[in-house]
């Protein structure tokens, strides 16, 4: 039972409409305290109209959200969000410090986190260059350094490793990952799946507006699968539907995926040997979470 | 709220376009209208009609013209300059995209807006300041030079004219914050406000309409016209001008506070109502 202050995110029927597009239709989600969570969702499926809902930056249509326990944009749930929605974007024609001074201004925090957020980015050395002048990768640390320097409960980051070359980009998922074992609560936006893969705990898949799934990167990943290869086939198929029933095994390139916990694989095994069934091979089915997410993907497409 | 003013602070006194324009504005003021004019009226065989390169000095460039030409100067180039300030202030900041980095912070965007309308104000205010300190030097070094007694106009009446500068200006920061955030671009805000300076208020409105007597009611109602007349009526004015104002004072002030207060109030409602996307 997840209490109040366990949410930082929680929205109900959350909706936008621009016009006759829906861009976000119905989304409920929640985000926990201490998870790094996975916005995942290929590009125009609405992840950063919801992001930008939650901030208050855009008004919903209807439905309602709670961010650290405000309704969105109001100053006392702003205080507690750090965000850096898609490019990070300041004055160009000020310095990194410079920029960072004016949102510390703008925040009310004191000017001593302004040196400690560079820091943390590892940008102290490079404060004083013009923003304008900074390379894509400093700009996005720059980023982070803005949304860090409220002290967030939460950090909002919306595809924070776009337009970054391969080395920002190890950059960056380093940078968050330490950020989230200090303790940070993450939401971070994406449509890299290898990203989310190895930064999240929870994820949410969004697709055309609605939300698909929303679950641990474990579960997506569909770990509780036994790939059998077995011979003869009929046989093995009997003798497998006495674990988890026909509904739960599927055929795939002449295995099957049996819907039962791995941990059960040699207690699997024994009974198709006791059934004369002929095994070459019993292990765990590895799905990628890309896999995963373009079969969620093109349910939802076969559903439409 | 302090804080907020300080973030509007740093902003515009580190931005180069501003700090440029403002410089050279001064600049150009006193090049153009001290030094340059001082060089001419200082032959001997300067003449122009029945005026003498002295007489010249005495109207134009010493102590006791200070005021005249203060008034004279403003309009319209405290428009123009209030225009961009304004244009470049609101509008570049939907340029760079730097809202939604400023939205975040915490601070509502009513509070935001103020504090920036109001730095823009008292930023106008310190270079009319700066610039009416830099046309009095240049004026008191020129009578000094020239060993020629002076006077400078009435202290009150100083003050009355560079407040009533200060307004128009003021005005037309609000008109050009209007029109940046309406439309979302400073290179849009400053075209659009000055062809409408320039092309409507001071070519249809006050040469074609007022000459030609057609659509009267519009002189009324225009700040231009408000502008122009309440400067004009503050001047000290020499024997034989004449200046006949289209609306009277209190009138002008009513004209250019309520654009003030209606811009001011669009401006407020598109940012309050307005999805920062």
């Amino acid at each position: 039972m997840q209490t109040a202050t366990d949410l930082l995110v929680e929205t109900h029927g959350l909706t936008r409409r621009f016009g006759t597009l829906l861009a976000v239709d119905s989304v409920n989600l929640t985000v926990r305290r201490g998870e790094v969570y996975g916005f995942l969702g290929p590009n125009g499926a609405g992840k950063t109209t919801t992001l930008r809902m939650l901030l208050g930056l855009i008004r919903p249509t209807a439905g309602t959200a709670l961010v650290a326990g405000h309704p969105p944009g109001s100053r006392a749930g702003l205080r507690a969000i750090g965000s850096m929605i898609e490019a990070a974007t300041f004055y160009p024609y000020l310095s990194g410090r410079a920029n960072l001074q004016v949102m510390a201004d703008y925040a009310g925090v004191p000017q001593a986190r302004v040196d400690q957020a560079l820091d943390v980015v590892d940008l102290a050395g490079r404060g004083r260059r013009r923003f304008g002048a900074y390379s894509m990768g400093m700009k996005q640390r720059l980023g982070v350094a803005a949304a860090l320097l409220k002290e967030p409960d939460l950090l909002i980051l919306d595809e924070p490793t776009n337009g970054l070359d391969p080395r920002g980009v190890v950059e960056m998922r380093t940078l968050i990952r330490e950020l989230a074992s200090e303790g940070h609560t993450v939401m971070l936006s994406s449509h890299q799946l290898t990203e989310v893969e190895q930064i999240c705990d929870r994820v949410g898949v969004i697709r055309h507006g609605r939300l698909v799934v929303e679950t641990t990167v474990a579960q997506l990943r569909g770990d509780a699968r036994l790939l059998v290869r077995a011979t003869p086939p009929d046989v093995a198929m009997a003798a497998l539907s006495t674990f988890v029933g026909p509904a739960g095994i599927q055929r795939v390139d002449g295995a099957f995926h049996v819907a039962v916990d791995p941990g059960r694989a040699a207690e699997v095994t024994a009974a198709l040997a006791g059934a004369g069934v002929q095994v070459s091979e019993v292990r765990p089915v590895e799905h990628s979470l890309e896999d995963v997410f373009l079969r969620l993907v093109s349910e939802k497409e076969e559903e439409r | 709220m302090i804080g907020i003013f300080r973030a509007e602070g740093r902003k515009l006194v580190a931005r180069p376009a501003i700090l440029i324009g403002f410089g050279l504005m001064i600049f150009a003021i006193v090049l153009l209208e001290y030094v340059l004019p001082n060089l001419r009226y200082s032959d001997p065989n300067y003449h122009l009609g029945k005026l003498s390169g002295a007489d010249l000095k005495r109207l134009e460039l010493y102590p006791n013209a200070f005021l005249y030409i203060t008034l004279s100067l403003y309009w319209p180039f405290a428009g123009i300059a209030a225009l961009l300030v304004g244009a470049l202030s609101f509008g570049s900041e939907y340029g760079w995209s730097t809202l939604k980095t400023v939205y975040t912070q915490g601070p509502s965007r009513l509070r935001i807006v103020a504090a920036q309308f109001c730095v823009a104000v008292a930023a106008l205010g310190v270079v009319l300041v700066l610039s009416a300190a830099a046309m009095a030097a240049t004026s008191l070094i020129i009578v000094t030079v020239d060993g020629k007694p002076f006077s400078w106009p009435a202290g009150i009446d100083v003050l009355t004219g560079l407040a009533a500068i200060w307004l128009v200006m003021v005005c037309y920061l609000a008109i050009a914050m209007a029109l940046a955030n309406l439309l979302r671009s400073p290179a849009l805000a400053i075209g659009i406000s000055l062809s409408y300076l320039l092309l409507f208020e001071l070519v249809l409105v006050t040469y074609v309409l007022r000459l030609t007597g057609a659509l009267g009611g519009l002189n009324q109602v225009v700040p231009g016209t408000s502008a122009g007349d309440l400067l004009g009526s503050l001047k000290h004015l020499e024997p034989g001008e004449r200046f006949v104002p289209t609306v009277t004072d209190p009138h002008a002030i009513l004209v250019l506070v309520t654009w003030t207060i209606v811009c001011a109030a669009v401006s407020a409602a598109l940012v309050w109502r307005r999805d920062v996307v």
